[in-house]
């Protein structure tokens, strides 16, 4: 007997190493990704076209289905709950009330929305897709509550590409309709008109910045990023280049929204290839002979040769006369450090000048010169006069007011003929005690622009 | 049986004091008659395995809730053997006081965990049949092997020589944490040589436990061996471990539990291609050996020795995520209540009722995430210009470890100075080093993790090191199995000695006894925490307290049946490591102004041995003053862990005990026993809130205005039950439990200046946020039932005497699916709308209808 209990152990014990694996766990990989069995019915821009009237709730009371690739997310922050999508017909923001969103739903992503029972409104011109709620007793387009998106979004298939529209700002309307509000747009030849701006504040206020872009040509944008961003911190680029971002408005404001610092490809020379506006000069530098690193101010006397000028607080340029001096045939010359001109570039030279005690003809005039060595013998080297008499009024004036004029500027002066060689630009003042031509000039905000 | 001096003298002084005030000392195995013993055991092996919770929320994170613990002590006392076992569905503490209170010893050596001061019942569980020689005492009654703390002390006795000669083949069937219990057991007793061994195993499993989602895979070893050397030495060495591993399950909010209709709703689980995978998995193997030399110097005296090694791991896992949504089902967000909008409040909500996988984990969007997250890490290991490019895990199962060596050594002089007067004096070394850290457990579906914290990273954007959870290895790049987060080492070590008095004359017995130690205790890392770079790596100051205590305590013997007891105490204590320090997955900073607590306690009864009669009755009085705690959480709004520090804890712990076995009419008997308490804090708290990953300081010594909060065990405890014996060797028991007085434990915050500012005093709303929830009175039925068949009667060729067992226990027999065991209140508050719903407060459910069936072959 005592061996059968001995052998019944013995069994048990087998029965019990046999049972060891049929608790342990293991699990398959689920699938990944792939577009579903499901076919856009409408296009984006048709279904924005559903709301016409900016602050309407247009309830989509239909089994629409549109599809587009998310463009835009939320993964560095400066978007928070929404994303934009976009198809061949336009882009879309879409209002979703959840956090993190690009784990689901990252750019490149193919998603499909089940429009039936979602609202299309617009804040203040831009338009949302999102459900209609009424919260405080007032009725607002809110994100789809996250537990209810899976019943309206569904995930296709990743890595999709996302290229952005190249546009120029001009074609960017304002309204509603606009076929490029919420997509994914590139505007070239653009650099932050700050460079030396953070993207957004790093305060504890968190408050959303506008930083202006602007293009050579002048024309200008708002950026608009979160403190939230995790690069609102982070330096703006200081060069001129590409911008990619998603547009938007806000009412008739163009703005600009980034997905990360890398959408903003500002590498490139800004469009100033040079420019001096003479603003580090300060009240006790006045009338002190002009003595900046890189310049030359030449003159066969010291009494003719170009002063600081400071007035006020904020009245910072360059004069010279020949009143007072004994300049008579000579000229006075105040020549910029070397400036690179990039081939390929059309440069445009401006500067302002202003006048007072116009006796006529006391000239100042801008050349260039390719082949000036920096010496103080400027007359040596071959220099070409670029401005003319009607670009600045006083080499022509004769009012002999004792009111200084108000600033003129030249407008752009083609330098395009030195593309891809370095200049000098002289301005030569040209007067004569003895013939009574001592025009006082005044010379300010320089500027080499590439364009 | 061959028996020690100690054992001796154990009786001896049982049967000297019995049932006096020190007959809390049972010695069970040598105070019942041999046939009811096996009554006994079945009874025992019931009780045995009703699932006790005993650990608190704060414990169970880090892996050590076995969810199945055996008793906290047992015993004959009718008060101790129904507060053990009948109480156990809701939580129930004895005087409410901290599991920290109660000690357990095995074979002479101490147990519980200096960092927290709990005893790790799981490490013997499932080891039944050695396990069952035990002596328990209840609140300050003196023993022969402790000075004990003012809650009570249970002493296990599993050497080899002490176990029954014989063999023990169990197999049970359980529809609570497990299914199914094999147990095989053979001990050989104390041969001619002077050697005995035993051994004992068993394997509990359960592919599903009585809650969703849950699992259950423990096994049980235990090996002994004693070698007697002469009348006066006996060394026994015995191990045991319980390598386990279950899936858990996870208190949730109310709003979550209603939506899923059934109140063991379990957050922890979803479904994995059409699997239940469950995200917390808590796997413990910490084996223990102990070494005991018992020795009889002379007629009077014996020293027992032992010294005992404890090494392992216990672990839990979890989601972690980094940059990514919160993928707990039941976060707040996700719940119908969180809609403004009543509309979509109802949407969400059927959509919630209608999808279980809306109410569970979704694995497949978790794998989904981490297939489509393509990343390019820079600098990766620190390497300028190293780049790491691949499917960075936005999710991951992270295995929280907690790796435990830990040292006893204890001695035990016992003498008998005279026919009036014994001593007992003792020595305890312990050292314990605990290695806290985490591992990558499964990638679900990516490539790497990275070692980053991104709350650091997002709060300090322009401090590159402040998301670096390790400097010394910045950004390193993660695999399965690989170590990341925190990684450091606590060190406790604690020396003890005491010296104990017992004296007995006719009318009156009495005792002193005093104990004295040294604790001390540092923090060390093992990583330079990017955002504390100077107080996260390396060896923290340490922190030593000196303390000690007394007591004493007198018995008046009525007659031989009657008799009066009253004893005292008064003792400071260190404070535990876990409430020492702050915030140690990041930083050495300890509360300040550190401190041992101080407890006072008195208790004072009446006891009655007749022999159909068993009566006692107990009062106490208890006081808690500087105490000191560390409650964490996780905070979202911070999304951080955020901790609070506090200190200045001052509790008064007051009630009766009573208890009573009438023998009614032959087998049938009567048992009654009542706890009835009242445990509050007395003081006002004092709270520092700070965030595990910054340095600034949230608030600083916030007045919480504690006084007079109830602490949320039951307060009041009822049983009464009938018991029938039946000189057929079978019996039967029923019991009626009856509940009262249970309570949420309170979010400290919650009851600050702050928490109510604008809002008007004795309104509704005040009252919501001020007022501490009181839950249900609850009952619940319990049947016992069990017969031993000796087979001798029907086999009489068989050599040896042959019992069958059959046991079946039922508890909850109305499936009460409404008791609510515990709760507490989630420690976040919304300061800004005052709303007390928006994190409701979190509820544990006792189960419904639960059954153990066993049936058993013993030779």
């Amino acid at each position: 007997m005592n061996k059968i209990f001995k052998l019944t152990t013995v069994v048990m014990l087998v029965i019990l190493a046999g049972t060891f694996s049929a608790c342990k766990k293991s699990f398959d990989n689920p699938p990944g990704a792939a577009d579903p069995a499901i076919v856009a019915n409408t296009s984006i821009k048709s279904l924005k076209a559903l709301h016409t009237s900016s602050g309407d709730y247009d309830i989509i009371t239909s089994d629409l289905v549109i599809s587009g690739v998310v463009v835009a997310d939320d993964k560095s922050g400066n978007l928070y709950k929404q994303l934009y999508i976009q198809d061949a017909t336009g882009g879309l923001q879409v209002l979703l009330d959840a956090n993190s969103l690009y784990g689901t739903y990252p750019v490149g992503r193919r998603i499909f929305i089940k429009c039936k029972d979602l609202c299309v409104s617009d804040y203040n011109g831009m338009i949302e897709l999102g459900v209609k709620a009424t919260v405080a007793g007032l009725p607002s387009l809110e994100g789809i509550p996250s537990n209810l998106v899976s019943k309206y979004v569904v995930g296709g298939s990743i890595n999709n590409p996302v290229t952005p529209i190249v546009v120029t700002q001009n074609q960017l309307g304002t309204n509603m309709q606009d076929q490029y509000l919420g997509s994914l747009i590139q505007l070239d030849g653009y650099e932050f008109s700050d460079p030396n701006a953070t993207f957004s504040d790093t305060s504890a206020y968190k408050s959303t910045v506008n930083l202006d872009i602007k293009s050579c040509a002048g024309q200008t944008i708002i950026v608009r990023t979160s403190a939230y961003a995790n690069f609102a911190g982070q330096k703006v680029p200081g060069g001129n280049g590409s911008i990619v971002a998603i547009y938007t408005t806000f009412g008739t404001t163009k703005q600009l929204l980034l997905r990360n610092a890398e959408d903003v490809n500002f590498t490139g020379g800004r469009c100033n290839l040079f420019e001096e506006y003479f603003n580090i000069l300060t009240t006790g530098d006045n009338n002190l002979d002009f003595v900046f690193p890189g310049w030359k101010n030449i003159a066969p006397n010291a009494t003719a040769l170009y002063k600081n000028a400071v007035f006020g607080t904020s009245g910072k340029c360059v004069k010279v006369t020949a009143f007072g001096t004994t300049l008579n045939a000579d000229t006075a010359w105040l020549i910029t450090p070397a400036i690179a001109l990039p081939a390929a570039t059309t440069p445009q030279l401006q500067f302002s000048t202003a006048y007072q005690f116009a006796t006529g003809p006391t000239t100042i005039h801008a050349f260039v010169s390719t082949n000036y060595n920096g010496s103080n013998t400027p007359n040596t080297a071959t220099w070409t006069q670029v401005s003319t008499n009607g670009q600045i009024p006083g080499n022509t004036a004769t009012n002999n007011s004792s009111t200084y004029s108000s600033f003129s500027n030249t407008g752009n002066i083609s330098l395009a003929a030195y593309a891809g060689q370095t200049v000098y630009i002289a301005f030569k003042y040209t007067g004569s005690v003895s013939g009574g031509r001592t025009t006082n000039f005044e010379v300010d905000d320089i500027r080499v622009t590439r364009q | 049986m061959p028996k020690t001096k100690h054992c001796l003298l154990l009786i001896m002084l049982s049967g000297a004091f019995m049932p006096a005030a020190f007959s809390q000392v049972v010695k069970q195995k040598d105070t019942i008659p041999a046939r009811d013993t096996l009554i006994e055991t079945l009874k025992d092996n019931l009780q045995d395995n009703i699932p006790v919770i005993s650990l608190d929320e704060n414990d169970a994170q880090d892996g050590s809730a076995q969810n199945i613990s055996s008793q906290l002590s047992a015993g004959r006392d009718p008060f101790l053997n129904a507060a053990t076992f009948k109480f156990g569905a809701v939580r129930f503490r004895i005087r409410g006081y901290d599991a920290d209170q109660f000690g357990t010893y095995i074979n002479g050596v101490p147990m519980e965990n200096l960092d927290n001061g709990f005893t790790p019942y799981g490490q013997w569980g499932g080891l039944n049949d050695v396990f069952r020689n035990r002596e328990s005492t209840l609140g300050l009654t003196p023993t022969t092997f402790a000075y004990g703390g003012v809650g009570g002390l249970t002493s296990f006795d599993t050497r080899a020589s002490h176990q029954r000669k014989q063999t023990s083949i169990n197999y049970a069937s359980s529809n609570r944490n497990y299914s199914n219990r094999i147990m095989l057991t053979h001990s050989t007793g104390l041969n001619s040589k002077g050697w005995a061994f035993s051994f004992s195993g068993s394997r509990r499993w359960a592919d599903e436990g009585f809650t969703d989602g849950t699992y259950y895979d423990g096994w049980s070893f235990y090996a002994a061996v004693d070698k007697r050397f002469n009348d006066r030495h006996l060394l026994s060495f015995a191990a045991f471990g319980t390598p386990t591993e279950n899936g858990r399950q996870g208190a949730s909010v109310t709003e979550m539990v209603n939506l899923a209709g059934n109140n063991f709703y379990n957050p922890y689980w979803g479904y994995q291609n059409g699997k239940k995978r469950n995200a917390s998995v808590a796997k413990s193997f910490q084996p223990i050996g102990i070494l005991t030399h018992d020795w009889k110097i002379s007629d009077k005296t014996t020293l027992v020795t032992a010294a005992s090694v404890t090494y392992g791991n216990r672990s839990v896992t979890g989601l972690d995520w980094y940059n990514a949504a919160d993928p707990r089902p039941d976060y707040y967000r996700y719940l119908p209540s969180y809609q403004l909008d009543p509309y979509y409040a109802e949407q969400v909500k059927q959509e919630l009722m209608s999808d279980v996988n809306k109410r569970q984990i979704n694995w497949d969007a978790l794998y989904n995430t981490n297939y489509n997250s393509f990343d390019v890490v820079h600098n990766a290991f620190g390497i300028t210009g190293n780049d790491a490019a691949g499917k960075r895990s936005h999710y991951i199962l992270e295995n929280r470890i907690v790796n435990t060596l830990k040292y006893s050594f204890n001695s035990t002089l016992n003498t008998t100075l005279s026919e009036h007067a014994s001593l007992s004096a003792g020595v305890t070394y312990q050292s314990q080093r605990n290695n806290y850290y985490k591992k990558v457990d499964d990638l679900l579906g990516g490539d790497f993790y990275v070692d980053v914290n991104q709350f650091g990273e997002r709060d300090f954007p322009t401090n590159p090191d402040a998301g670096q959870n390790n400097l010394n290895t910045p950004n390193r790049i993660l695999g399965v199995g690989d170590k990341f987060g925190y990684n450091y080492d606590i060190n406790i070590k604690r020396g003890s000695v005491w010296l104990q008095g017992v004296f007995k004359f006719r009318k009156i017995d009495f005792f002193v006894a005093t104990e004295h130690s040294y604790t001390s205790f540092y923090r060390y890392g093992n990583v330079r925490t990017g955002l504390f770079p100077g107080n996260s790596y390396g060896k923290s100051s340490t922190n030593n307290f000196y303390n000690s205590g007394i007591k004493g305590g007198i018995t008046y013997k009525i007659n031989g049946r009657n008799y009066l007891f009253a004893n005292g105490s008064y003792e400071s204590r260190a404070p535990f490591f876990e409430n020492a320090y702050i915030a140690p997955r990041t930083r050495d900073f300890v509360q300040d102004n550190l401190k041992s607590e101080e407890i006072l306690t008195t208790e004072a009864g009446y006891a009655m041995n007749a022999p159909k009669l068993k009566i006692r009755a107990t009062g106490y009085f208890t006081q808690f003053k500087n105490q000191i705690d560390v409650l964490t959480f996780y905070n979202d709004e911070f999304q951080n862990f955020v901790n609070y520090a506090i200190s200045n804890i001052g509790k008064i712990h007051m009630g009766i005990e009573f208890g009573a076995e009438a023998k009614i009419y032959k087998g049938l008997s009567l048992t009654a026993a009542a706890a009835i308490g009242k445990y509050y804090y007395n003081t006002r708290q004092s709270a520092t809130v700070t965030a595990d990953n910054s340095s600034a300081v949230l608030s600083k010594d916030v007045v919480v205005y504690s006084k007079n909060f109830n602490v949320p065990t039951p307060q009041q405890a009822y049983t009464i039950g009938l018991d029938y014996r039946s000189p057929r060797f079978w019996f039967v028991t029923a019991n009626f439990n009856y509940f009262d007085k249970m309570y949420l434990s309170i979010n400290p915050i919650r009851r600050t200046e702050s928490a109510v500012s604008g809002v008007v005093e004795g309104t509704d709303l005040w009252h919501q946020i001020v007022d501490q929830t009181e839950l249900k009175p609850q009952y619940t039925v319990d049947l016992f039932a069990g017969y031993s068949w000796l087979m001798n009667r029907k086999f009489h060729n068989l050599k040896k005497r042959t019992f069958l067992l059959f046991n079946v226990g039922i508890n909850n027999l109305l499936d009460n699916r409404e008791i609510v065991s515990g709760g507490f209140e989630q420690l976040r508050f919304d300061f800004a709308g005052k709303n007390v719903n928006k994190f409701p407060d979190k509820r544990f459910y006792a189960y419904g209808i639960n059954y153990y069936a066993s049936v058993g072959i013993r030779f």
